[in-house]
């Protein structure tokens, strides 16, 4: 369960102070399949950063699993992130000189797992994701919608209850889109927590949609 | 300025000196920088990027720990060289007693590496908890260790400095010889009794550390300290030199005794070193660290084991045990 | 255990250091290149330092010399029998030696008198040969034995096996090489002539009762300075050596050379950290982006800081050992064409020693100070830097 508790992100320039996110109160149980709508710059990326805890807010606070995760230090953060967290990047964010294989074991290797227990998962997740036919590829050489499974493998692969989608549509056309809800399909009947951020509108037929928020400069609207 | 700058390892190893005590300059502004500002409750981004620069204080530690643990052996292997050059040593003892800064040196370098250890033993338990619990021992320790590190500087070269290397030095015999009618055992002590006090510490560090009797074995430790020195230098020496009155700390350091100084006084002294750091752990921190335990117990009893097997070895040669022979007073 | 610790670590540090070859290659590179020729110079004066000290081992304890101003003159058989009776003096030795030259060329052998009957020259020379040939040598009246620096300038000169001296009084000796000396002592040996004692009288011209000096070992060290002060207060004009001065005045010597060096390696090391610690800072941005997905992947700071140190490690063992082994050969196989004359220059005849191979771990912990120390501790700040990015850099 995720709770965000009158979550505020602001900057402060030379002239005046910007909220990227004000007065943020969200609720998101197990399982559920949530939709961040808004426009770019609304704060929808901002919102993921926070609840991934790769960002702090400046104030409110942020309890996932029951775990109020701002104050905790690096080590342990980075622990709670990895267990429990997986991540879809818009620009899918991987280590182009490695393999898929090599990419998707990347985080596995915090976790002090045996080889063995890492080439099982590795496997598991590739199968999921429908891409282990390219498990020996360099990420370089994949197409978009290639590189997008093996971020989905990548984001399973630690068996982390919650995956946040950023923008994961944005870049693909229409054929690996379909591809892509489908799976994440998959993931929701899996009992995943998903959260999309997205203004692709292919989202918003979606039957097993639990929740729609939309942000407006970086507010709630209702 | 002594010539003996110039040569070629103590240069380098100046140089080294030098170069760690400047990268722990920068951890020093920024532990006091850390050490001001630190407010664990507050929401800044000061806040977090204080966290940030703590590691880079820990990196910096660890950095100048690996660097102290080599440049230890090797001070010593230059003073071993240098007594080739000044009349009179044989080894680094006359070398190292030659001026009054020679100890006082050396300890200070066994008491940086000991707080050190104790201070990473610290920052790894303490990023591990959810609060950063001893942040503020952490950064005071470091504040004594920084001051600890540059007055050993200091006395890195005004030691080297200090030395005429036309000036004749004094041999171990001189130092820790014997002479008739003076026991130099601590406590008024024989030899047996010092031999039984030894292993009987042992084996009381050994049941009080499984035992977790921490006080018992500060106690242990303290006085093993004084018994294992003197214990190797007037008898398992001996019979490392194989000869009843050589009685050198330091002599064994070298190649003749194929190094077998730096394995055993290493183990005396690591597994010291360990114990100190295992009693704080549990006493300052409450915390059990088992592997530190074993690694100690290890440690210890090679160093038993180097001492006894030499006696042992000698015993079954020869069929005797050493006498130490009488020294007359020269008139 | 099923728990391994460190495999996947290193199997994931080695893919991506090797994968990313092109960001390593150039410090690497510099880094050998440096190593390459600290480890060479260290190589050879620690060979040469080693050479000069078994030489000297052989060497008596004192060397007691005649001067007339700063001039070294014979000195009287009498004096032996002073030095006898200072207490710590059991056996005196007396030398015949010194400089024959060849007219032409200005260049000069050192004619060196051996006496039959004397058991430390002896020894001395046993270092150098064996004593079987010894004996043959003492029984032919014209016998010498050459170091390799004579042997070539004969060669060279078409001398065949025999030389002819010509002494002072005007007479002509002929010599006849009975062996060569070994090239492990060609150091100190190169251009000596090794002959009976009373022929090399005759070539140098010291009268039957003069000798060039006295030489005698006491073996407490602790007695040294007593005995210098005694034999001083014999004679004004004695000169009192003893073996550690003679060292010490090689090492300082070669201390000076390599301290001269040592002060221009320290330029080097000091623009060298410059660029490193430049070229991290560089990297910065590239790595900034990997940094920032593992982090968002829920490495933490200790992980990404392992990741990147063991990488720039990894970088100085490389090159360490490269560099090392690359002034391994260079010195001890190739016997350092060019660099051995900036240590050598200053000797009597081309010397072309046989450099031989003295490694010990104090000359490797040396280069490694010398080196990777620097090399770390430039780039601790860079390193920490890339390894705390933040993970919100990867959303970006």
């Amino acid at each position: 369960m995720i709770e965000l508790i009158e979550l505020n992100r602001y900057y402060d320039t030379q002239r005046e102070r910007f909220y990227a996110l004000k007065d943020i109160n969200l609720t998101i149980n197990r399982g559920e399949f949530v939709l961040l709508n808004g426009v770019s710059g609304s704060g929808k990326t901002t919102l993921l950063t926070l609840i991934a805890g790769m960002d702090k807010p400046n104030s409110g606070i942020v309890i996932i699993e029951g775990e109020p995760i701002i104050k905790l230090p690096d080590q342990h953060l980075s622990k709670f992130r990895n267990q429990h967290i997986g991540i879809i990047f818009q620009h899918y964010n991987l280590l182009e000189n490695l393999s898929v294989y090599d990419n998707v074991a990347t985080p596995l290797i915090p976790m002090r797992l045996s080889l063995k227990e890492i080439d099982k998962r590795v496997k598991e997740s590739l199968e999921i994701a429908n891409i282990s036919h390219k498990a020996s590829s360099l990420a370089s050489s994949l197409s978009g919608g290639e590189k997008q499974r093996t971020a989905i493998a990548r984001a399973l692969v630690t068996k982390a209850s919650i995956i946040l989608c950023d923008e994961p549509t944005a870049n693909l056309d229409k054929a690996n889109r379909e591809i892509f809800l489908k799976i994440l399909e998959r993931l929701h009947k899996l009992n995943k927590t998903i959260i999309v951020s997205t203004h692709d509108p292919i989202f918003n037929d979606l039957d097993y949609i639990t929740k729609i928020v939309h942000i407006v400069d970086g507010k709630i609207a209702k | 300025m002594s010539s003996l700058l110039l040569n070629t390892n103590i240069a380098i190893f100046l140089l080294a000196e030098w170069i760690v005590w400047f990268v722990l300059l920068i951890a020093f502004g920024v532990t006091v920088y850390i050490l001001k500002k630190w407010d664990f409750q507050s929401y800044t981004p000061v806040q977090y990027r204080l966290e940030k620069y703590a590691y880079l204080v820990m990196v910096i530690l660890i950095f100048a720990f690996s660097m102290k643990f080599i440049l230890l052996p090797y001070f010593i292997f230059t003073m071993d060289k240098i007594s080739d050059i000044v009349p009179g040593a044989m080894c680094s003892a006359g070398v190292i007693s030659f001026n009054h800064y020679g100890m006082k040196l050396f300890f200070i370098k066994l008491l940086i590496l000991l707080f050190l250890m104790v201070w990473l033993m610290i920052n790894h338990y303490d990023l591990d908890a959810k609060k950063y619990p001893w942040f503020k021992l952490k950064g005071w320790l470091y504040l004594v260790i920084f001051l600890l590190i540059s007055v050993e500087l200091y006395w890195d070269y005004a030691f080297f400095n200090d030395i005429d290397i036309h000036k004749v030095l004094n041999c171990c015999s001189t130092l820790y010889g014997l002479l008739e009618g003076v026991n130099p055992l601590p406590f008024g002590l024989d030899k047996t009794r010092l031999l039984i006090l030894f292993y009987l510490l042992y084996i009381m560090i050994v049941l009080s550390t499984f035992g977790k009797q921490y006080f018992i074995l500060s106690i242990g430790l303290i006085l093993f300290t004084i018994i294992g020195y003197y214990s190797v230098l007037y008898f398992f020496g001996t019979y490392i030199y194989q000869m009843p009155n050589h009685n050198c700390p330091f002599c064994m350091l070298q190649k003749d005794y194929y190094y077998i100084g730096y394995l055993l006084w290493g183990s005396f002294i690591g597994g010291l070193f360990l114990g100190v750091t295992t009693i704080i752990a549990n006493l300052v921190l409450g915390i059990d660290i088992q592997k530190l335990k074993i690694l100690m117990v290890l440690l210890f009893t090679q160093f038993i084991v180097i001492c006894s097997l030499y006696v042992a070895i000698y015993y079954i040669q020869n069929g005797v045990f050493l006498e130490p022979v009488k020294v007359e007073m020269v008139m | 255990m099923e728990k391994s610790v460190s495999s996947p670590f290193i199997r994931f540090l080695l893919l991506n250091f090797f994968s990313e070859k092109s960001k390593q290659v150039t410090v690497i590179l510099f880094s050998i290149i440096i190593i390459f020729i600290l480890s060479s110079v260290l190589f050879i004066s620690s060979s040469i330092h080693h050479s000069i000290k078994e030489a000297l081992q052989a060497q008596p304890d004192f060397v007691i010399q005649k001067m007339r101003g700063d001039k070294q003159i014979d000195i009287s058989e009498r004096v032996s029998d002073e030095l006898i009776e200072i207490p710590s003096i059991s056996k005196v030795t007396p030398r015949v030696y010194g400089r024959y030259f060849i007219k032409p060329l200005g260049k000069s052998f050192l004619v060196v008198g051996v006496d039959f009957f004397d058991v430390q020259s002896h020894r001395a020379l046993e270092k150098l040969i064996d004593s079987t040939n010894l004996n043959n040598f003492f029984k032919m009246r014209d016998n010498m034995i050459i170091g390799r620096g004579v042997k070539r300038w004969m060669d060279a000169n078409h001398y065949d096996n025999n030389l002819t001296f010509f002494t002072p009084k005007g007479k002509s000796i002929t010599l006849k090489a009975f062996s060569t000396l070994p090239k492990e002592s060609a150091l100190v040996s190169a251009d000596m002539i090794i002959v009976p004692i009373d022929t090399a009288r005759k070539i140098l011209g010291v009268s039957k009762r003069k000798v060039t000096d006295f030489v005698f070992n006491v073996p407490n060290v602790l007695e040294w300075e007593i005995v210098t002060i005694k034999v001083s207060a014999l004679d004004y004009d004695l000169r009192v050596i003893n073996k550690k001065e003679s060292y010490k005045a090689y090492s300082e010597y070669f201390d000076f050379k390599g301290g001269f060096f040592l002060s221009m390696f320290l330029i080097v090391l000091v623009s060298f950290s410059l660029i490193l610690y430049q070229r991290y800072s560089q990297l910065y941005s590239i790595e900034r982006r990997q940094i920032g997905i593992l982090r968002a992947l829920g490495w933490s700071i200790r992980d990404t800081l392992k990741l990147k140190f063991f990488e720039a490690l990894l970088v100085v063992f490389i090159s360490y050992a490269i560099g090392v082994l690359l002034g391994y050969i260079f010195v001890y196989i190739f016997d350092a064409p060019i660099l051995k004359n900036i240590f050598l220059g200053s000797f009597n005849i081309e010397i072309e020693p046989t450099f031989t191979p003295v490694v010990d771990i104090f000359l490797l912990s040396s280069i490694f100070l010398l080196y990777a120390l620097p090399f770390i501790a430039s780039v601790l700040i860079p390193v920490w830097k890339i390894a705390t990015t933040n993970p919100k850099e990867a959303m970006v």
